[in-house]
This record gives structure tokens, sequence and C-alpha cells, in this order.
């Protein structure tokens, strides 16, 4: 067992001190259960990631130091038993920025507020999509705007979705017409002092333009909307894509539904990400329908109403489908979904 | 580009130690829908929001067995036998001692019992030989239940022979002694235990008989009571502790705190094949209690849920019968007096009659077969409560909606345990075979509930049972029944009771049927006189 209250100062060695009996043992017991826990990792991420978070506390609420230590100490022995740090190293940077940056949220509810970090800092780090560090960077703006837990996590939510998160995206709507403006301001990484009015109509707008980033919308001058190349979603399981051979679209029961010849998948995907949700049938429903509202042609012509722009890269269009704001498109050469909107 | 799998193996919950437990999960359903909590759901539990609320009880419940089984119990034993189909068996020695390996989950009686005990708070003896761990899985339960190591530590009641009843219950407060003009001015000092959802009273038999007394008003009835001020008491679990319970301690423990006791869990010796493991918690000072996972720790309204659940647990009718038969079993003592309602071993204690004198006397009966000879008395109503809402516990645990037998046959002897004594001059104590449950009581109930179920089997009471015939007639009311029907049930249960009075012995189920009969001929008759007497008011 290693003595790890040598290695690190400030409040975390003298709460190790103090209840050094009680943390050899929590220790001996994670040693137990998984031989490989690595010791020196443990005490290097004590020193480098929970001693500041601790000084942090410390800080601010000093009354609460103990419990946050003794909260941190209990998950990051599971976290370093299990690697999850090592694989995972985004996590241990938004303990130190989050958890440190914030304090009083950390010491208000030390274990709910760890555990809601963690788990949205693995779940983010491990969709393609996700853009971790940048959440980070958001809550923390978030942080100063509220100091309720309660708040700041659903906040996160919205936040998620921000950083591409895509099919939160229903959800997250829903919660910007709950919370506070400022917070949702915040939550969008939405940078300038909007009125209440002003959010509710950049909520408005992307609630009806999937493609609508409401930074660029408020705070660069409108770009001119035209029929554009979206986004790409999917790829070859091969290359750490979900598809073997060129895949296929239809539209159905208001979602977009992708297959090969192994599965399908229903796709949710916006100007912030994508994503994709395993449907249980090979192929979609017979019920599939039909969007009039934009057609692609055999060289690669898509047509929105009077709008019509050339994709090249998309003739040959093996299927196509559209949600009446996307259209989405599979070609025969490619593992991809071509996502073209009016934006 | 997020993917999201529905039934994926998530990474983060095999870091939850917990649930990696074997509990007994349900076919999960597949996921179907994206949801925004996700983002919050993974590697970490929550231990204030709830976050764990989708985790039902009865397998947190599980959780916490299987945690207490991997890492606080270093030898555990296997001893409430499940089998999910054939399996196998071993015999040894000239004994020809009997292993069998069960092909379904089985459980510690050591660990499950006390488990069972915190969410039907009830009242749990744990016996056994000093250093078995009795106080340390007590111990386990406090903290289980929420309470800080500490506090859970300081609450303990340990019984000593100078114990006063102050010690335990609380002391007036020495200057209201002084100043006041009556009771009513005297403030009460009560000890914090008392507001404990879990009570452990250590080595409960070497506390004095008087203090005794004040501790069986806590268990009984849930208050104290000091100069006339009472203290009311939350709805707790207790755990009793006792290195000898036959009579060994310092204080023979008196018969209405014994009889409050609702289960007894023996701790089972250390199985030296374990030493090593010893070994290593000693050099690693691990103490389990210091540790336990915040996951399967139960709050106040959860362990208030749990009970409400198992209460809610179903026990089939044909189960239900075939323990009124065991029960039925016990209280009858055919030669203790004329009228049948007074034919009971209660009676012949009453008396202060030897009740092996009395035994004696029943002649013409198979001495052998008649289970009721093998007790010393019969069963309480406490008793058949306990054994009810422990069974059900049982039927929770498993995760199971319905209890079925083997709930039943496992739970009853450590029910039973202090309850059903055992009479060692019963013929079926000399046959060859059988002496051994002179001193295996647990094998012993185990065995008789057997005996009594190859009984009920023999007389094809599943299929046969008159007087339950007779008991749905009646359950479904008499109001509107034509006085004809009425007359045709009564010849019905007089001609059965003439059928059964000519050459049937007379065993405990016969007795408990003929006064059952007894009770429905009552109903008839009254309601007859009604029908009459309403006929001439009309």
């Amino acid at each position: 067992m290693v003595s790890v209250s040598g290695l690190i100062t400030g409040p975390l060695a003298r709460i190790l001190e103090s209840g050094r009996s009680r943390y050899n043992a929590k220790f001996a017991q994670a040693r137990w259960n998984h031989p490989q826990l690595n010791v020196q990792a443990f005490a290097d991420h004590l020193r480098t990631v929970v001693a500041p978070v601790a000084e942090s506390v410390e800080a601010s609420v000093p009354e609460k130091v103990e419990e946050v230590v003794d909260t941190l100490y209990d998950i990051s022995l599971d976290l370093i038993s299990r690697d999850i740090f090592a694989r995972h190293p985004v996590i241990a940077e938004g303990w130190v920025e989050l958890l440190g940056g914030l304090p009083r949220h950390l010491a208000a509810s030390p274990k709910r507020f760890t555990a809601s970090v963690t788990n949205a800092l693995f779940n983010l780090s491990t969709s393609e999509s996700g853009r971790a560090a940048q959440w980070c960077a958001i809550m923390k703006q978030a942080g100063s705007a509220t100091a309720d837990v309660s708040l700041l996590l659903e906040a996160g939510k919205i936040a998620a979705w921000r950083c591409g998160m895509a099919h939160y995206r229903k959800e997250a709507l829903r919660i910007c017409g709950v919370l506070p403006p400022e917070l949702v301001c915040a939550a969008l990484d939405i940078r300038g002092e909007l009125s209440p009015q002003e959010v509710q109509n950049v909520v408005d707008r992307m609630k009806e333009d999937p493609w609508f980033v409401p930074d660029a919308g408020e705070q660069t001058p409108p770009k001119e909307k035209r029929l554009r190349m979206a986004a790409e979603a999917g790829g070859f399981r091969g290359f750490g894509g979900l598809f073997i051979s060129p895949p296929k679209v239809s539209f159905a029961d208001g979602n977009f539904i992708v297959y090969d010849v192994e599965t399908c998948w229903r796709l949710q995907a916006d100007a912030f990400g994508s994503a994709f949700l395993r449907e249980n049938q090979l192929k979609p429903a017979s019920s599939a329908s039909v969007s009039t509202a934009f057609s692609v042609d055999l060289k690669g012509r898509v047509k929105m109403g009077d709008y019509k722009a050339d994709f090249p890269e998309l003739s040959g269009a093996t299927s196509f489908a559209s949600d009446g704001t996307t259209l989405a498109v599979t070609i025969p050469f490619s593992h991809a979904v071509y996502l073209i909107a009016y934006t | 580009m997020a993917v999201i799998k529905p039934g994926q193996f998530n990474p983060f919950s095999r870091f939850q130690k917990v649930s990696e437990s074997p509990t007994n999960p349900q076919p999960e359903q597949a996921k179907r829908e994206f949801d925004v909590a996700d983002l919050y759901r993974g590697a970490v539990t929550d231990g204030e929001t709830g976050e764990r609320a989708d985790v039902a009880l009865d397998e947190k419940l599980r959780q916490a067995y299987f945690w207490i089984i991997n890492s606080a119990i270093i030898s555990p034993y296997y001893d409430i036998e499940y089998n999910d189909g054939p399996h196998q068996s071993f015999k040894f020695g000239d004994s020809n001692s009997k292993l069998t390996l069960p092909s379904g989950q089985s459980y510690s009686s050591f660990v499950l019992l006390p488990l069972l005990n915190l969410a039907a708070r009830k009242r749990c003896l744990l016996v056994g030989g000093p250093g078995r761990g009795k106080t340390a899985s007590a111990i386990l339960m406090g903290v289980l239940a929420g309470y800080q190591l500490k506090d859970v530590k300081r609450s303990i009641q340990h019984g000593q022979p100078q114990m006063t009843i102050a010690d335990l219950l609380g002391n007036p407060l020495p200057s209201d002694l002084v100043g006041a003009q009556s009771m009513d001015d005297i403030r009460i000092a009560w000890r914090k235990w008392l507001t404990m959802r879990v009570k452990i009273i250590d080595e409960y038999n070497r506390i004095p008989t008087r203090t005794q007394s004040a501790l069986l008003t806590v268990m009984a009835d849930n208050y104290a009571e000091i100069l006339d001020h009472v203290y009311e008491c939350p709805e707790a679990a207790w755990y009793l502790t006792a290195n000898d319970d036959a009579g060994g301690g310092t204080y023979q423990v008196i018969e209405a705190l014994r009889d409050r006791i609702d289960i007894v869990v023996k701790a089972l010796h250390f199985n030296t094949r374990f030493l090593k493991d010893l070994l290593a918690r000693i050099e690693a000072g691990i103490k389990p209690e210091e540790i336990i996972p915040q996951q399967i720790i139960f709050t106040e309204s959860e362990i208030d849920h749990a009970n409400s659940q198992i209460l809610a647990m179903h026990i089939p009718d044909p189960i239900r019968r075939r323990i009124e038969f065991f029960a039925s079993q016990f209280e009858f003592c055919e030669t203790a007096a004329e009228q049948m309602e007074y034919k009971t071993k209660d009676t012949v204690k009453l008396a202060g009659v030897d009740y092996q004198t009395v035994a004696a006397q029943q002649t013409g009966k198979d001495r052998l077969k008649d289970m009721g000879l093998q007790t010393r008395n019969g069963l309480s109503v406490r008793s058949l409560m306990t054994i009810l809402l422990f069974v059900k516990a049982m039927t929770y645990f498993r995760g199971k909606k319905e209890t079925n037998l083997e709930d039943v046959r496992q739970i009853i002897p450590f029910v039973l345990h202090d309850k059903l004594l055992p009479e060692p001059n019963s013929p079926f104590f000399d046959h060859p075979g059988n002496e051994i449950y002179r001193t295996d009581r647990i094998g012993w109930i185990r065995r008789l509930f057997d005996l009594s179920c190859a009984e009920y089997d023999r007389l094809n009471l599943d299929k046969d049972d008159p007087v339950a015939q007779l008991e749905a007639e009646i359950e479904k009311g008499l109001e509107g029944l034509p006085e004809n029907e009425a007359r045709a049930r009564l010849v019905k249960i007089e001609r059965l009771l003439s059928e059964w009075s000519k050459g049937r012995k007379l065993y405990g189920n016969v007795f408990e049927d003929i006064l059952k009969l007894k009770y429905l001929h009552q109903r008839y008759t009254n309601y007859l006189h009604w029908l009459q007497w309403s006929q001439c008011q009309g």
C-alpha cells in the first residue's frame, strides 16, 4: 500500500492524514478487488487532480472540503481501478477545470456534481461528434450565471447538445424554454447580452431550422441562405464508422432511417452534430414515407421548391429522403449519408 | 457522431462494483429513444439525488447481499439452498453426511436473514461463539440503514450484569428531580439509541432480569417509560446477539423477551481454508463497515418502501394451505382436556403438569408419524405472522412475484428456531437416523416441514379438501342465502364430521379441521336463527 499523504501538500494532505486508516483501508479494499490498481497512477492523480480541486474548495467553502475530498477519493479509486482516467484523459482535465473552477457548486452537492460531470465528460468523449473540452468551457461560463447545481446541470444538457450530442436536441430545446434566459445564453455559448425576447427568438429559430447556429446568427452578418451541404454522417466500419456496405436512407415516423446489409439506424443530425440509434429491425418498416419537399436527380441536382443547386458528388444517388428541412442522400461509392439543407 | 446502441455494454457499468454482483437480473428492455438524461448516467452513481431510483429496491437489497458476500464476509456458507433443476449430492463418512451442490442461486443465512430483517423491520437474534462476526454483522446493517459508523457503534447496548434501566433508557435530569413539584416537571434525558431505526443489543443474555423487562417494553410495544414519561420509538430493525442462547448467559432470558425474537441466525465457524484471505485483510487493515459503497445504503424512506413492497408480495392459496397444514400439527394434545377446544398443549402447560406424562397417555396413534408429539408446544399467532412476513421478504429478495414452496421451506426453520421446542423423549428422535435432530434444530424443523408436506400430498389435499370447499362457500357471504341452501350446508358439515368420526385417528390437522367445521356450523346455525326471526318479523 502506498502512503499517499507524503506526496502532496495543502488541504488534501491534511485530510488524508487525519483519516489515514480509513483512506488506507479504502485503498486496500480497492486493491483487493482490483489487483491491477496502479498505485503510482493513483498517487499522481491525487496530487495533480484532486489536490488542486481541494485547494479551490478550501479557498471558497472550507467547511465542505473534507466531504469533497472524501467523495473525490472514492470516485477516483473506482475510476483508476478501471483505468478510466488513463483511457479518457478528458475526465481528469474536466475535473480540474470544472470541479476546481466551480468550487461552490461542487461543495453544494459533491457526489451529485462530480458524478454528473464525470459521466457527461465520458459520454461526450466517447461520442464521435461530442466536444468535451467545449462543454467544460461552456459549463464554467454557465456556472457564473447560476449558483444552483440543478439548474446548472439542466443547462449542461443544452450545452451537451450544443457540443455535438445532436440526439439531445428535442429535450434541450424544451429545457431552453424553462431555464432563465441568461443561463440559456450561456449554455448555447451565445456571447453578448440578449434580452429575454431575443433569447426566445433564437430558440424559436433553432426549433424551425436545425442548421441554424445561434452564435453565428446573432454575432456575425447573416449568411445568404442557399442549398448547401450541411453535414456528412456515418462512414465505413473499417475506418471506425457504422456501415459495412454503402447505406440507403428513408424517412419514417419523423426520423431518418439509415440501413446497410446488416443493420438499421435512426439518424438525428443538426448544426451541432449527428447521432445514430440502432433500430431493432434490419430494414425500415414498409410504412416509410417520402417527403416531396426535396428531390435529387442522377446528376446530383438538388431541388427544393424554387431553389436548386448542383452537388456533383451526389450524382448517381442510390436513395434520398427528407424531413422537410433536410435532405439525406446516399450514393453507391460512399459509406456516408450526405445532408443537404437550405440554410 | 454519437452512437447509442440499445443494451450496449457500458464500460462504466463494469466499474460499479456493486452491480457486478450476480444478483438476479431481469431481461432488459431494448432502449428505443434518445434520452438527454443519459448525459449524466454512466461511470459514477449519484447517491444524493436518487439517480439510481430506477434501481428497484429488491435489486438494491440483492446488491447489498452480494457486496457483503463478496467483500465483507471472508468465508460465507451457502446453507439456504435452491435448485433450478437436478443437482448433485455426495455422502461422506460413516454417518453418510450429505453435501449438496445446489443448481440454483443459493444464499448464506448469516448474511441474508439479517438483511431481510432490516427490510422487514423485525427482531433478529444472532447466535454463535465469540468472534464469529455477530456484532460486526449487526453493525453492517446499521450502516446499510444510512447511519454513520460511529453512531452505530455508539448506539450498541452492551449487555452486562450491572446494566440498569437508566443505562438502557435514560435518566431524569438531576436538577428537575430536586425541584420538581410533580412527575410532569421531571424531564428525561432519553438515550439516543432509542431514536434509531436499527437497534443493536449485544449479548442480551447478560442483561439483568429487571432491565430485560424494560427492554421488553421497547421491543414489544415500541416505547420506553421512565417516571410516567413515555418515549415513542420509531419502527426499527432489531439485532440481538448471544454467545449461547440456550441458558448459558449470565442471566436467564425472560420468556416474553425470547418470544419477541422473530428470527434466529447462527454465526457459523470460520473455515480455516480462508486463512490466507484473513491474513491479507489484517495486513491491509480493511474494515468492511468503513467502506460500504454508497449505492447500497438505504434511506429511511427506501426501507419503508421496501417494507410495503414486501407486504404486497402474494402467497398463493396452495402455499398458504401447506403452511396452515404444517402449523396445525403442533398445538393439539388429545389427552389434555375433555372438551375439544381445550385439547391443547397450552392447557397442559397452564395446569402445571409434565407434558411428557400427558403425552404418554395418547395411545392408538402412530407415535412416530404424529408430528405433534415431537414438540412441547404449538405455534403462537406471532410466530405465524413472522413466518408469513419473512416468507414474503424472501420472495421479494429473490425478485419473484409469488412465493413458492421452497421459500417457505427455507425460511421456516429460522423463524421457528426458538419457537418450536422439541420434545426429546418423542419416539421420532429415537428412530435410527433421527438422533442427529436432537442437536440440529434447523435440520429438524426443515424435516418436520418436509414430513408435513409429504402427509399433505398423501391426503391429496391440494385436490380434495372438503373444508376448503366449505370455506370457499361461506366466503361468498350469507346475505341472501336461501334457507334450504343453508340447511343443505349444515347437513354437509354434519355428514363430514360423522364420516371423520368413524375410526379416523385424531391428529393436529384433523383437530383444526373439525374445529373449523364447528365454526362453520355455528355460522349457518346462527344465520338460520336470524332468518327465522326475520321471517316472523316480516
